[in-house]
């Protein structure tokens, strides 16, 4: 497969998957920009591997957490309109917010590591073992930042009569 | 709530994302901008290289700890270095005032020596070396093509028929009639394309010669009919280099280099002649398609790997 094939099938899969780990479409954007310019220079290497879609969205998880650090920011969308204009609503607006966005906001706010873990698992329906070899990192690790996650998510939703992530 | 509304607010999040046509056309502009500013610079040396053998770091988690250059061969087995001359081939005969050359790399032929191509840079005077090209440098490039920009325009050099194309940077490419391709870059100038062409219409024939001051006899399988990539650049500590050889197929490679590796990359090193010559190791978990060196291999290559301090007469 060809640097372009990969694009053309596999462009907009990949700035889902970024916009969900950073839960915010313009920082994904740079990052798959990014990672994508520097793929293609030795792109014959990576897609000579089993899974050069795997690599790539490794490559991704690394880029966000070095994004990070390096920028240190910090955006709390909290609906689906705010992920398209990044500001805070005021306080009637959070009121008007359903479970949804609710649940946005409370991904948003989770610890870069916490929110990777959790998206892993439930937007691309990953095991503990295949989320701690994309991450490197083991799997005790992982359902470390998973049980914190999913307790502050449950945090302040006082309907919750169900389990959830289990 | 439950899993269903985790899962569904991860698929309004992905709803937001921006649409892949732009994203792609920008992945296009800079990515050929950035691969021929690259390839102009260094060939396929110490970049390539450095990102075959890098990774993405595991997150939270180095690569490991740097192994001690702890490995000693016994110096009976070491040969002299051999110095050898490579021809530069071509040459600009005319560049902007300022100026200074701070990098050089020829690429030859493991079997003769024959010449096959190569990069010199220009930097501003007072400009130390640096991967990121500096505003007024001048790159010269043999043996590798870039590809054009959408808006090359035909431009004639001497008698050839090349292309002209302004990103960031001004390019002018052209192959003579029965010689390699060659091309010009000038970055930020402030009158790049004018000079990108007055440089490239200097360009001639030389007899001047690159030396080659670091040698590896050990020849791995698959290396047999391979090519090497010497580069050298001024330091503050006298200058490094490194040698870079691509196996036959060209898939795969390993490079020797004076400088150390990066920080939690795994390789093996020797010192000799007061130099120290590395070798990096690739992580077991790099992309695959080449064919990495065994362990025997390495310490073999080591065993015989030497150097001598690098000619920087040529140093502006």
């Amino acid at each position: 497969m060809t640097f372009e094939e990969f694009l053309a099938a596999r462009l907009a899969a990949l700035l889902r998957y970024a916009t969900v780990l950073a839960c915010d479409p313009h920082l994904a954007e740079d990052i798959v920009q990014e990672v994508l310019a520097r793929a293609q220079p030795r792109w014959e290497r990576i897609a000579a591997a089993d899974a050069p879609e795997a690599y790539v969205k490794r490559m991704i998880i690394n880029e966000l957490a070095s994004w990070r650090r390096r920028k240190a920011s910090r955006v709390v969308p909290l609906s689906h309109e705010a992920l398209e204009t990044v500001t805070a609503p005021d306080s009637d607006r959070q009121a008007e917010l359903g479970e949804r966005d609710a649940m946005i906001r409370r991904i948003a706010q989770l610890p870069v590591k916490q929110r990777i873990v959790i998206a892993l698992r439930f937007y691309e329906g990953l095991s503990d073992h295949e989320i701690a070899d994309l991450i490197g990192c083991r799997p005790a690790t992982v359902r470390s930042h998973t049980s914190r996650a999913l307790a502050s998510l449950r945090a302040n939703f006082p309907q919750d009569a169900t389990r959830i992530g289990g | 709530m439950n899993d269903q509304t985790i899962k569904d607010a991860f698929d309004a999040i992905a709803a937001t994302a921006v649409s892949p046509e732009r994203v792609r056309a920008r992945i296009d502009a800079r990515a050929r901008a950035h691969r021929q500013r690259r390839l102009l610079l260094a060939g396929a040396g110490f970049a390539t290289v450095a990102a075959a053998v890098g990774v993405p770091m595991a997150l939270g988690e180095g690569l490991g700890e740097l192994a001690p250059p702890g490995f000693s061969p016994p110096p009976a087995e070491v040969q002299p270095v051999r110095v050898r001359a490579v021809s530069l081939m071509y040459a600009p005969t005319w560049l902007p005032d300022g100026v200074a050359e701070r990098f050089r790399a020829v690429r030859f032929t493991t079997v003769n020596f024959t010449a096959l191509g190569g990069s010199r840079s220009w930097y501003p005077e007072g400009s130390p070396y640096s991967v990121q090209v500096p505003e007024g440098s001048v790159t010269f490039g043999i043996g590798e093509q870039a590809g054009e920009g959408e808006t090359a325009e035909p431009v004639k050099i001497g008698s050839a028929d090349g292309t002209m194309w302004v990103t960031d940077t001004a390019f002018v490419q052209w192959q003579p009639a029965g010689g390699p391709w060659m091309t010009v870059s000038v970055y930020g100038t402030g009158d790049d394309a004018s000079i990108a062409l007055r440089v490239a219409r200097s360009v001639a024939a030389t007899t001047a010669t690159a030396l080659v001051t670091m040698t590896s006899p050990v020849t791995p399988p698959g290396y047999d009919d391979g090519t090497a990539l010497f580069e050298v650049y001024p330091t503050s500590g006298g200058g490094a280099q490194s040698l870079t050889f691509t196996s036959s197929d060209g898939r795969s490679a390993y490079q020797l280099s004076t400088s150390p590796p990066e920080s939690g990359e795994q390789f093996k090193a020797v010192t000799r002649n007061g130099l120290t010559v590395y070798l990096p190791g690739e992580p077991a978990d790099a992309v695959g398609g080449g064919v990495p060196l065994t362990d025997e291999q390495t310490t073999a290559i080591l065993a015989a790997a030497n150097a001598t301090a690098p000619d920087l007469s040529w140093v502006g």
